[in-house]
């Protein structure tokens, strides 16, 4: 604020200096409002348009705590915008507009800070040094790693704050000064925690050999999470090898140690910390295991898969783990807790583990939808084709889960064991022959041939329709003949399907086939012409004109579109005879259809059309002059800008200033 | 069953402060939060607590905010609220008490502070008090 009382702002270019010291005024004003999201409203604002130093004011008044607080967040967000100011305020003569100051600075993420606050170490006010230190931890302040570890002597809330603040940099240089004050009780935890931030071998080399020392559960389990955190900082755990003291955590010696990690993953309760985004001891200690291979604790491993919530880190653990953990996973799978058995058939599934496929069968046959369906993908990803007799019947299942599971797994099994065992599971269960179809599309066998053909005569719509398309996909272009009868079934989703089958085969017959029945059928008309399109098949233009001259009224309408789609000048003529029906809609489409076509007889038409008496007609005018370049279009465009219609003047000038 | 308090502060060392001091505490689950609109989501998800720990001043919404929103909704006569400050003037501190607060902790503290301020607090209300930090 100036002597006379006014706000200093940031001067706006196109705004005088006394509207922008009455925003200010206004912004600094409702900072102190009650209600929430306006107050956030005039954080943001205040970091944009109130000077730094005003805001240093308000955050200088301890009588508004709350005034304080949106100051300071509005002084952070401004980032190396509030800077400069917050540097003056680390010269005030009160300690605590210097603590919060230090503590603003933090928040700016200006590197620019680190030094003035590494000067800040040694303010006699406790909690001064001790918002440097946290600002310097925010900032990653490696340069700072020196500084803050000389003061791991001072006192213990200084020492404290240094401690959180070199885990927090995780600068490897502070592994061994922190590592020294492991034997001091009264700080020993938040060090654990710290050497865990870090994550090098080495802090995790001091981590193994106080888990291997610690006689106190406190220190156990801090160390156990600090060892889960540094771990995810060593993808390779070979690289560990070296350590003396992580190596030594797999060796008989450490049996003790071994024990205690089983207790961990076998305690029924794990503490959720709200708020703790740090690794549980659960986790940490499955992570242990797998990282040293700790043969004795695999079955322990696979049974702590009771708790759901560590099931990735556990999948993740013994899939490392690789084979060896196979007779754990066999113990898992016939555990009477449900998530073990799923763990277990999963993992078996993703290592491959065929030497457990008997335990993975008789999951098929259990009450949880979800474990036989993940048996039915374990068996799957061990390509076991044996397992087909048992599959087919959950083809029937009453879950949707496993029933699509079952497709899944048997659209990837050897072909013939497949289609032996659906044709037999058919003749059981006819209700099933349209999964039946999807899986022998999927997976193609000769033997199937003979049961698609039968399909195909089927009453059931569905299995016609699902049949036509496996037999396309088994026999391509041979499938002509075949199909050809059905392009007059009496229901006419068989007939879609038909027509969109022989879409796609290129085959000297198909063109034909298709286009006789453009002319007999006019409940597959679209289909047709959308397969003859695809079909890239150039005499569909004049026949669909022939269908065209033979149609009147609106059923004209969606031919005109595709032809416009198809833009092959012998629709031209066809399309500006239109022009002059009496059906306004009709005329329409011809003017939209036409905008495709680039000809001048296509242009000289459209432009005698904006004369049109029908506005919607004057209205696809203008669309389709807009595609044109020539001088006349756009001699017309300009006419149309002064149309009588209001709407089609403003489409006129729209199009005029995008074209222009 | 466990007692559970809630910490709540934007500064990562005082959280870290406070799970190294009262860590060891068996009985003691330790939930934490960096303001007070944090805190009352980690209320709503976790159920009550049997003793809040609050900063005053903090981003977002600050310690008294969260009192005075607590005297609203009831909270505040259910659960001790402390508050743990810098600010440690006679004012700041008559403001946190007539706000709610059960007790007044200035920092810096020692972790036996905390210590006694949970089996004080957290096992049977008390009166309004103010505890001195070290």
């Amino acid at each position: 604020m100036t002597m006379d009382g006014k706000m200093r702002t940031n001067p706006a270019p196109s705004s005088g200096s006394e509207s922008s010291n009455s925003l200010a005024s206004a912004v600094l004003a409702a900072l102190e409002q009650v209600d929430r999201p306006a107050r956030s409203q005039a954080i943001a604002q205040a970091a944009e348009v109130v000077e730094p130093d005003d805001l240093i004011e308000v955050m200088s008044d301890g009588n508004d705590s709350r005034r304080r607080s949106a100051a300071m967040e509005a002084l952070s967000r401004g980032g190396t915008r509030s800077v400069p100011a917050l540097l003056r305020a680390l010269k005030d003569s009160d300690p605590e507009v210097v603590m919060f100051a230090a503590n603003v600075l933090g928040r700016t993420r200006d590197p620019a800070a680190i030094p003035h606050l590494v000067s800040l170490l040694d303010h006699a006010d406790p909690n001064v040094a001790q918002a440097a230190i946290d600002s310097l931890a925010q900032l990653r302040a490696t340069v700072a790693v020196n500084s803050l570890v000389k003061i791991l002597d001072r006192d213990p809330w200084l020492r404290f704050a240094a401690v959180n603040a070199l885990g927090e940099i995780g600068d490897t240089k502070a592994v061994e000064p922190l590592a020294s004050l492991l034997s001091d009780e009264t700080i020993r935890l938040g060090v654990v925690e710290a050497l865990g931030k870090i994550g090098s071998a080495e802090a995790l080399g001091h981590l193994a050999l106080m888990l291997h020392e610690s006689q106190d559960s406190s220190t156990f389990g801090a160390c156990l999470k600090a060892i889960g955190q540094a771990l995810e900082s060593q993808p390779d755990e070979k690289l560990l090898e070296n350590i003396g003291s992580w190596v030594r955590l797999s060796s008989p010696e450490a049996t003790d140690v071994q024990m205690r990690l089983a207790k961990v993953l076998t305690t029924s309760e794990e503490q959720t910390f709200a708020g703790d985004h740090g690794v549980g001891k659960k986790e940490a200690s499955a992570q242990l295991v797998r990282a040293l291979r700790l043969r004795p604790l695999y079955t322990t491993l696979v049974l702590a898969g009771c708790d759901p919530t560590l099931r990735e880190v556990l999948e993740f653990c013994a899939v490392s783990i690789g084979r060896d953990i196979s007779p754990a996973l066999g113990v898992g799978l016939s555990c009477s807790n449900k998530n073990v058995r799923l763990l277990a058939c999963r993992c078996i599934g993703a290592l491959g583990s065929s030497d457990l496929v008997t335990g993975v069968m008789a999951l098929l046959g259990d009450p949880d939808e979800t474990l036989r369906a993940a048996a039915v993908q374990a068996l799957a990803q061990l390509r076991h084709s044996d397992s087909t007799p048992a599959l087919t019947p959950l083809l029937s299942d009453r879950s949707l889960l496993v029933r699509n599971a079952a497709v899944g797994a048997l659209a990837q099994l050897d072909a013939e064991a497949v289609t032996s065992a659906l044709v037999h599971e058919c003749a059981q269960q006819p209700s099933i022959r349209p999964l039946v179809m999807d899986i022998m599309r999927l997976n193609p066998h000769p033997a199937q041939l003979s049961f698609i053909k039968a399909c195909l005569c089927d009453p059931d719509s569905v299995l016609r329709g699902k049949a036509i398309g496996t037999l396309a996909s088994h026999l391509g272009a041979n499938a002509v003949d075949f199909l050809q009868p059905l392009l007059a079934d009496p229901d006419v989703s068989t007939r879609r399907a038909a027509v969109a089958a022989l879409g796609q085969m290129h085959h000297s017959s198909v063109n034909q086939v298709l286009l006789r029945q453009l002319e007999t059928d006019r409940e597959t008309r679209a289909d047709v012409i959308h397969a003859l399109v695809s079909l890239g098949d150039n005499s569909v233009a004049s026949r669909l004109v022939n269908i065209l001259q033979g149609e009147s009224g609106m059923a004209r309408i969606p031919l005109i579109e595709v032809l416009g789609q198809i833009g092959d000048p012998a629709a031209e003529p066809a399309l500006i005879k239109l022009l002059a029906t009496e059906d306004a809609a009709v005329r329409r489409a011809a003017v939209l259809a036409l905008s495709r076509f680039h000809s001048r007889v296509v242009m000289r038409h459209l432009v005698a059309a904006a004369k049109d008496s029908d506005i919607p007609v004057r209205r696809a005018v203008v669309e389709a002059l807009a595609q044109h370049t020539d001088p006349a279009a756009r001699a017309t465009l300009d006419r149309l800008c002064l149309d009588l219609d209001p709407e089609v003047a403003n489409a006129a000038r729209r199009r005029t200033e995008t074209v222009g | 069953m466990k007692r559970t308090i809630l910490v709540v502060d934007d500064s990562s060392m005082v959280r870290a402060l406070f799970r190294a001091a009262l860590g060891d505490v068996e009985d003691l689950q330790i939930h934490q939060a960096c303001n007070g609109e944090q805190a009352f989501q980690v209320i709503k998800q976790f159920g009550e607590p049997d003793l809040v720990f609050i900063d005053v001043n903090m981003p977002v919404m600050d310690g008294l905010e969260f009192l005075a929103l607590a005297a609203k909704t009831g909270l505040q006569q259910r659960v001790p609220v402390v508050i743990i400050s810098t600010e440690g003037r006679d004012e700041d501190v008559r403001r946190g008490l007539e706000a709610g607060a059960r007790e007044y902790v200035r920092k810096p503290f020692q972790p036996q502070t905390l210590l006694d301020v949970v089996e004080r607090l957290a096992a049977k209300s008390g009166g309004p008090g103010n505890t001195q930090g070290e």
